[in-house]
């Protein structure tokens, strides 16, 4: 299985350096690991909708794009870069959705739904909503360890390279992080009775 | 293989300082199969990995250039849904039945439409026939909405005809048609309103004051029976029995009327006969005489 992150940092040099080809690949093979990222990150706003996120997301893009001609190979991986570029993006979209008071609304396209029923996906949402409340209660690390290793679908390496982190530094860090979890779990589960 | 993820039984909230070896190996076996990076079987035991399990479909779902696979991993060149080959096909039903409803909505809004104009058309003919006249297309409807209207209307018409064809008679000389006529548009007048009706009576004096005596004393002015009602009765003078021909030149006296028997009207005798026969044969009232005897 092809890692996320394979290449990228070779594609990123070449992009960076006018290969309109390169840097059209690039865009395409970060977009959904930033979609992802910033879906973790900032959850569902407004009238349940990913709207903000995927906004934030296309803003993260764009702003990878005008800063790779100052990404050097020699530095960070490629996904350490874009991943510091999305976390300013998304703060910035934190402190902007505390001013923002309107509830943007999707248009909804006239296909079929393959997701589950509506009550399958209310649980889930609900269960979603519950691991969100989990996660601001982690450290930071932890926080952004989970984020990028289940939110995002990194290997313990690629959240390595992308928090300047070793492997095993992350899986000790994602371990901890599970029994934080499952602990906080079993305090929800215990005030609500299941 | 198969891994399960179970609690490690430790306090809660607490970060081992020296975790074991198995522990973060087991821990880390468990995301990678909720990720679909191996294919181990995970069985979610553990209500965290349940959470995470939920959080991660949750990310992924509906997800705008990714697989849609809440386990799969980040596509190499991401499918696009609408032309990739691999997508969900289409469904038909529903831009059908979206068309069949918008159908049905211009159904609506077309019947719609024409209820609105068939109740604004019949509101324009309703107000159209209140003043419509017999000879006209709409009179059928002021009949049926507006019985009173149509049936002055007709009454009005007919004494206007009636009045116009006594002229006509007496203009060729026709005097009793003339007569007859008006006596026909006066049947008619008593019907009309006070204006309608005086008008039509000024006419019809008009033309009965051009007529040449009758034989039985109408249609010489001053004498012969006016449309006009009267409250008083008539004269002795008016009388078709002949035993009381009005002469033009005793008109203005009102007296001195001579039979073409040499009877004098004036003669009590002759009064009397003369309205005993004007009450048996006067069709139009008996109170129109005394007034053109004034005349």
């Amino acid at each position: 299985m092809t890692s996320p992150e394979a290449g990228l940092t070779e594609l990123a040099v070449r992009a960076g350096g006018g290969d309109r080809a390169a840097v059209e690949e690039l865009l395409t093979r970060i977009r959904p690991i930033v979609v992802r990222y910033c879906r973790a990150r900032l959850g569902r706003t407004g009238r349940g909708a990913y709207t903000t996120a995927d906004d934030v997301a296309q803003e993260v893009c764009i702003a990878v794009l005008g800063a790779l001609p100052r990404y050097r190979a020699g530095g960070s991986p490629f996904t350490a870069f874009v991943f510091g570029i999305a976390a300013h993006k998304v703060a910035d979209a934190h402190r902007g959705a505390a001013r923002d008071r309107s509830e943007p609304v999707a248009t909804l396209p006239e296909q079929a739904d393959l997701n589950a029923g509506p009550e399958a996906r209310a649980i889930a949402l609900d269960a979603a909503g519950r691991m969100r409340g989990l996660l601001e209660r982690l450290t930071p690390q932890h926080r952004e360890v989970v984020v990028l290793r289940v939110g995002v679908g990194l290997t313990a390496e690629e959240t390595g390279n992308a928090l300047g982190m070793t492997a095993g530094a992350v899986r000790v860090a994602q371990h901890r992080a599970l029994n934080r979890l499952r602990a906080l779990a079993a305090e929800l589960y215990d005030e609500v009775g299941v | 293989m198969s891994t399960r993820s179970e609690p490690t039984g430790r306090p809660a909230g607490t970060d081992d300082a020296t975790p074991s070896a198995d522990a973060v190996a087991r821990d880390d076996r468990v995301l990678d199969a909720l990720l679909g990076l191996t294919d181990d079987d995970i069985r979610y035991d553990d209500p965290a990995v349940q959470l995470l399990s939920a959080w991660r479909e949750d990310i992924v779902a509906d997800e705008i250039g990714g697989t849609g696979s809440p386990s799969g991993r980040p596509p190499q060149l991401p499918r696009i849904r609408r032309s990739g080959p691999a997508g969900p096909a289409p469904d038909r039903s529903r831009p059908r039945r979206a068309a069949r409803a918008r159908r049905r909505s211009g159904r609506l809004v077309l019947v719609t439409g024409f209820a609105v104009l068939a109740a604004g058309g019949f509101a324009g003919v309703a107000m159209a026939a209140g003043g419509a006249a017999p000879d006209s297309p709409l009179f059928p409807v002021t009949k049926v909405i507006y019985p009173d209207r149509a049936a002055v209307a007709e009454h009005r018409s007919a004494a206007a005809a009636d009045v116009d064809d006594a002229r006509k008679a007496a203009k060729e000389g026709r005097d009793d048609d003339a007569r007859r006529y008006l006596a026909d548009a006066d049947k008619h007048v008593r019907h009309l309103p006070d204006d309608a009706a005086r008008t039509l009576r000024r006419k019809a004096d008009e033309v009965r004051r051009g007529l040449s005596p009758s034989p039985n004393g109408a249609g010489a002015p001053g004498l012969t029976p006016s449309l006009t009602p009267s409250p008083n009765q008539p004269s002795p003078q008016a009388s078709d029995t002949g035993s009381a021909e009005p002469s033009p030149s005793d008109s203005s006296a009102g007296a001195g009327n001579t039979s073409p028997g040499g009877e004098d009207s004036s003669s009590p005798e002759a009064s009397a006969k003369a309205q005993s026969s004007n009450e048996r044969n006067s069709d139009h009232g008996k109170g129109h005489h005394r007034d053109d005897a004034e005349q």
